[in-house]
């Protein structure tokens, strides 16, 4: 017995170990609040690109214009926030339609048929230029409506220590309520900024938020969010 | 209250004919929790209008998802029941929403999770637990669906704006094409009812009346048999 527990010991080798020590000090200093910004990309919020093009097409004059001037206050108070959470040195995570092939083979049929998905690389695929990634931030390309549809999100997010997310994107009542909704199921404590979300129409983008804030979580303004403390702690 | 006042700019799915062995019917936590507990606490807290609309809208909603369960069966499309519950028994390991909102979440044995008489599972059914308000977060449901070939769903249950809206939207984005019942579905008040149907319409389901799903139903090639 003793012969083969010294057989044992010796397949890791001291000097190994010392080299692989493990540093859970590294993991405990990471804040755990992060902004999200979902799917503020040419698709859905450049007039001149994919959703704009179809509205125009379908002759909704009036709701095109409100919805892409709903869009550029969301986009504004996005861009606060962004620029807030950078300051503070604060996570960021973007997410964008952007699916693997050019003609879309890779989306599931419903998004496909609503023609909600863009390339990767395309125009469409594309940020706003006001709340684009910049270097180090994560940028997580999808093609469902929910950011956890997609198995890796979760786990990512895990793995950066995140646990509060400060949800803001368009549109309400599409990809930020299916995100808040699964964010909260799956341990994240959402939190959605409601004049930072824009939905394609109005009783759906505030039917969508008061279903998350009666269920699944806050629903605060950009204000209110800008007026707490932004630290490692919730808001 | 809620006009169709814009274009059908969206069609998320053409109508076409159900196939059985690729079919699925999902009811959705139409338990004893969800039927009296619920509405007690409702009524409890002084909103006897709220609570007795809600009592109605599910009696209503019963003989239906009882009449599509029993088509479903005769046609060999898999009725699944799905229910809300703890494993521990206590909650704790339930989705952070249902905690947070003292939502009951009992054992599996206990009366909460006791499925109506009317629309309980035959023998042989797959009766599945899930600890969230989505089936696919909570649940194996999407592992199980693929593996008996499902990729069409017909959806009825309680709540329409909260379990059955979440489930729906988990369905569309794993993939499946989805029909929801209008009327084999109830919420609190009837405004929350119509707005996620709305909500569900324009993104991410097909909704039809019983009468028209049965219909479907009725139309199905019978190629299990």
């Amino acid at each position: 017995l003793r012969e083969w527990k010294t057989i044992v010991r010796e397949l890791v080798r001291p000097e190994l170990r010392t080299i692989w020590t493990r540093k859970e000090s590294a993991l405990s200093a990471l804040p755990n609040q992060a902004l999200l910004l979902i799917d503020f990309q040419q698709l859905l919020g450049d007039s001149s690109v994919g959703l704009g093009e179809r509205l125009r097409a379908l002759g909704a004059q009036e709701l095109a214009q409100r919805y892409y001037s709903d869009a550029a206050d969301a986009t504004r108070n996005a861009e606060r926030l962004l620029r807030r959470f950078r300051s503070a040195g604060l996570p960021v995570v973007h997410t964008h339609l952007a699916c693997a092939t050019v003609d879309g083979r890779d989306v599931g049929a419903l998004q496909r048929r609503l023609e909600v998905w863009a390339a990767n690389g395309s125009p469409a695929a594309d940020f706003l230029s006001a709340v684009r990634p910049v270097s180090g931030e994560i940028v997580i390309p999808r093609t469902t409506f929910s950011l956890f549809a997609t198995g890796v999100a979760a786990q990512l997010l895990r793995n950066c220590g995140i646990t509060k997310l400060v949800i803001t994107g368009i549109g309400t009542e599409w990809s930020v309520a299916s995100t808040a909704r699964d964010a909260a199921e799956l341990g994240f404590e959402p939190l959605v900024v409601e004049d930072a979300c824009v939905g394609l129409e109005p009783t759906h983008h505030r039917a969508s938020l008061d279903f998350l804030e009666l269920w699944y979580c806050r629903v605060r303004s950009t204000q209110a969010v800008l007026s707490a403390a932004i630290t490692a702690s919730p808001v | 209250m809620i006009t169709e006042d814009l274009p059908r700019i969206f069609e998320p799915q053409p109508i076409h004919p159900l196939v059985a062995r690729r079919s699925a019917m999902l009811t959705i936590d139409v338990q004893r929790g969800q039927v009296f507990s619920l509405a007690n606490k409702v009524r409890d807290a002084g909103l006897h209008d709220i609570a007795t609309a809600y009592d109605s809208a599910v009696q209503a909603i019963l003989p239906r998802i009882r009449m599509l369960q029993d088509r479903c069966r005769a046609r060999h499309i898999e009725v699944i029941h799905l229910r809300f519950g703890s494993f521990s028994g206590t909650g704790s390991d339930c989705s952070q929403p249902f905690r947070l909102s003292g939502h009951e979440a009992a054992a599996w044995d206990r009366s909460d999770q006791i499925i109506d008489a009317v629309v309980a599972p035959h023998p042989g059914e797959i009766v599945m637990n899930k600890v969230s308000s989505g089936a696919f977060n909570g649940s194996d449901l999407d592992a199980v669906l693929r593996r008996l070939g499902v990729d069409t769903l017909i959806v009825a249950g309680l709540v329409t704006a909260s379990c059955v809206e979440s489930t729906i939207r988990g369905a569309a984005d794993c993939g499946y094409n989805v029909f929801v019942v209008s009327d084999a579905c109830a919420d609190w008040t009837d405004q929350q009812h119509e707005l996620s149907l709305a909500i569900l319409r324009r993104w991410f389901a097909t909704v039809l009346d019983a009468e028209r799903i049965l219909r479907l139903i009725a139309g199905v090639e019978n190629d299990r048999a």
